[in-house]
């Protein structure tokens, strides 16, 4: 495949635009205050705006469609979890932790239990979620731009990387606040504007296009098509097909792969055996069997086959289908409450997203901002689903390689063509890739502010250099800013071949189990004590982190496959870890009741009384 | 409105928290309670959950569309109820025990708005 010009120039405008826009916020950003929190001046509706226009990452702009595409009804409850996470924000945490008066959630901890203990222990989960959810952003560029110019991975990956670290060095965070708040309207408008369009130039709209991707691959419904042309096909991620049908494939050196036969009444689950493929030989008669094939692994899907990997239709429309049902139908109900426990608790946990409530004048335009955000949000998150509906009926060829996540960036230019419009198509495709750019951009440009401010503020600034001057902590935050980006683009490289919403859940599910509680009970439990809260954080943290681990070795083939219960219970860990910390925390705190603050009255009173009382005191100060 | 409350006293905190916490919690009660029962209805009542509508199914247009705008109406429930209640507790409080501050506080430098 060759370069796709416009598509491409959609994409260079938006990373052009977004330097510019960096460069031209610089001018407005003077001081240290504004560098971490704008100044504490950012209005509800740039807030809300900058707030979600951070949020939507690559796993909301391209991942949630591509896994609808692929598994379904199931994951619904990703958009709807994202979004919904804001209310718990909302009714719990919003108002109090801004409050308190402090910057970052290192410093709630410190603030909070008087211990310069806990503010060690809030960094420490601060950059290990943030580097987690660094990562997915990293592939996504790293597919996309491969995508548009047939270039290798690592491009995009340094690209998006360069130009994001150099953003944040040079504006801070008012320029950052500024081109997120824009960014929030490009995605909404690359998610909105070209769906319409492909509704209606096909003439089906949403539900007609869920009804009939609903019966595809049925045995009353319709076929699923066949490949068209002979389809060389590259396995980057440890590729899988699975054949409904019949399937002939061809390879071009010889290739080891392991068969997994069709199930039969005797053996429902039958073992997979190595088998060695032979060059230029077709193989075929594979109906029901499944084949896993190594790493770049080079296979050429036959004219003529159908397109392995399509979940049927009823198993695709209805609950409990693939994705929940991974570990068997009898845990596909826990699997659905811990992955919505990991969402909307996980929110609650990502410090790119808290750092912005500081952002808000006061209480009351925290909790207006939350408000809108949840707006805004509702609305951007009810069309990833359309582009999955639409991608399984209209782009099928993307189950085959596994590059469902493409689907945003691929649809409209597939759908343009076969209607003789190839230039609308590459045009509105360039809308979605550069939709899917601003996603990847505003995204780990809010992670490295937080990081950097991580590393200047908390490390530097209260742990290494307390009597540092605000313009050394300035340059710490640059210097942590270009580290902070280097280590993102090494990270970047070496996750090729994991699954973007697998990451983004690890980043949610450790955040659930960690920040989540400390944030909650810190805010409405006044006989915390820290070590109460640095049990529930270290124990939930743990099991979170040794879950996620675990899993990922399983799926990599490292370790074996465990019990059903406890795969599911390991990947997804959040509804075990999230009440353990809680109840860890509670526990703990009742047995160290001598540890309460002496102030603790006082504490509570600041995280609840209105400004208007007077009890306002910022942590930041020029 | 009775006698008004020392800021610091231990009776306003109290107050102050257990009105805020019920509000946050009632409406967290409606919200968790929406969220869980669909897995519960998707396994019990399939035959409902999954019935044609719209050309979706009642399940898929719960999630897809309907669920937002409940989300949306909570939360501005629970922003409006909240903000009556601050100005209601700020009313509460003996004005002489407020903290006086001669310094200004930190100038927003106006935002971005301007």
């Amino acid at each position: 495949m060759g370069v796709e010009i416009i598509p491409l120039l959609f994409v260079v405008g938006i990373v052009i635009a977004t330097i510019a826009m960096g460069l031209w916020a610089t001018r407005l950003s003077r001081t240290t205050s504004d560098f971490y929190v704008a100044g504490r001046g950012v209005n509800a509706l740039w807030n809300s705006s900058a707030i979600s226009g951070e949020y939507l990452s690559a796993a909301s702009f391209m991942g949630i469609a591509g896994m609808v595409m692929k598994f379904g009804y199931d994951v619904l409850w990703y958009a709807v979890g994202y979004a919904a996470g804001y209310v718990f924000l909302l009714l719990f945490i919003a108002g109090p932790l801004r409050r308190f008066g402090a910057y970052t959630i290192p410093d709630f901890a410190e603030g909070r239990f008087d211990s310069k203990g806990m503010r060690k222990m809030a960094v420490a989960f601060a950059l290990t979620i943030s580097f987690f959810y660094m990562m997915p952003q990293m592939k996504g560029a790293g597919i996309t731009l491969a995508q548009l110019l047939g270039s290798p991975y690592w491009l995009g990956v340094v690209v998006v990387g360069v130009v994001i670290t150099l953003n944040v060095i040079l504006g801070g965070m008012k320029g950052v606040t500024l081109v997120q708040a824009m960014q929030y309207w490009v995605k909404q408008f690359a998610i909105m504007v070209p769906i319409f369009i492909l509704f209606s130039v096909t003439g089906a709209g949403y539900g007609a296009n869920v009804k009939a991707a609903g019966v595809l691959n049925t045995k009353d419904g319709t076929a699923i098509t066949t490949i068209a042309k002979d389809t060389p096909t590259k396995y980057p991620v440890a590729g899988e097909l699975k054949f409904t049908s019949d399937g002939r494939i061809v390879v071009a050196t010889p290739t080891t792969a392991k068969l997994t036969p069709a199930p039969t009444a005797e053996t429902p689950k039958p073992a997979a055996a190595v088998v060695t493929l032979q060059a230029g030989r077709p193989f075929s008669g594979l109906k029901g069997q499944k084949l896993v094939f190594p790493e770049g692994a080079q296979v050429t899907l036959m004219a003529g086959m159908t397109i392995p990997n399509v979940a049927t239709g009823d198993k695709w429309l209805h609950p409990f289908g693939p994705f929940t049902a991974k570990y068997g139908d009898d845990y596909s109900l826990l699997y659905t409450y811990s992955l919505v426990i990991a969402l909307l608790c996980g929110t609650a946990g990502l410090p790119h997203i808290l750092v912005r409530f500081y952002t808000n004048p006061d209480g009351r335009e925290a909790k207006k901002t939350t408000l809108m955000v949840i707006g805004f949000l509702s609305l951007f998150y009810i069309f990833p689903a359309m582009w999955g509906s639409l991608g399984r009926n209209f782009i099928p060829a993307l189950y085959a390689n596994g590059a469902t996540d493409l689907v945003t960036i691929r649809l409209p230019e597939t759908i343009m063509t076969a209607l003789g419009q190839p230039i609308v198509g590459q045009v509105l495709s360039g809308i979605t890739s550069a939709g899917a750019f601003a996603a990847f951009m505003t995204t780990f440009s809010g992670l490295l502010v937080s990081v950097s401010g991580g590393f200047a503020h908390d490390i530097y600034g209260r742990i290494l250099r307390p009597s540092a001057s605000p313009e050394s902590r300035l340059a710490a935050f640059k210097i942590a800013a270009a580290f902070g980006g280097a280590i993102a683009i090494g990270l970047g490289l070496l996750v090729e071949t994991f699954d973007i919403n697998m990451l983004v859940g690890w980043a949610f599910a450790i955040g659930a189990s960690t920040y989540f509680p400390l944030l909650l009970l810190g805010a409405w439990f006044r006989n915390l004590t820290k070590a109460g809260a640095a049990a529930g954080m270290i124990s939930g943290g743990a099991g979170a982190i040794a879950s996620v681990v675990f899993s990922m070795l399983v799926d990599k083939g490292i370790v074996g496959a465990p019990a059903p219960l406890i795969g599911a219970l390991t990947a997804q860990p959040a509804i075990w870890t999230v009440p353990l910390a809680l109840s860890l925390m509670f526990v703990v705190s009742k047995l160290t009741a001598s540890m309460v603050p002496a102030d603790a009255d006082f504490k509570m009173l600041k995280l609840h009384a209105p400004e208007q009382l007077g009890l306002r005191a910022d942590y930041i100060k020029d | 409105m009775g006698t008004k409350m020392d800021l610091m006293s231990k009776e306003f905190m109290t107050t102050l928290m257990r009105r805020q916490f019920g509000l946050s919690a009632s409406i967290a009660a409606v919200f968790v309670t929406i969220i869980a029962v669909v897995p519960l209805l998707n396994r019990y009542l399939p035959d409902v959950m999954n019935t044609e509508f719209l050309g979706m199914t009642v399940s898929w247009f719960f999630l897809g569309f309907a669920i937002f705008p409940i989300l949306i109406g909570l939360a501005a429930v629970f922003v409006a109820r909240s903000n009556a209640f601050e100005d209601e507790a700020i009313g509460m409080v003996d004005v002489a025990t407020l903290p006086r501050h001669d310094d200004t506080p930190v100038a927003g430098s106006a935002g971005l708005g301007h």
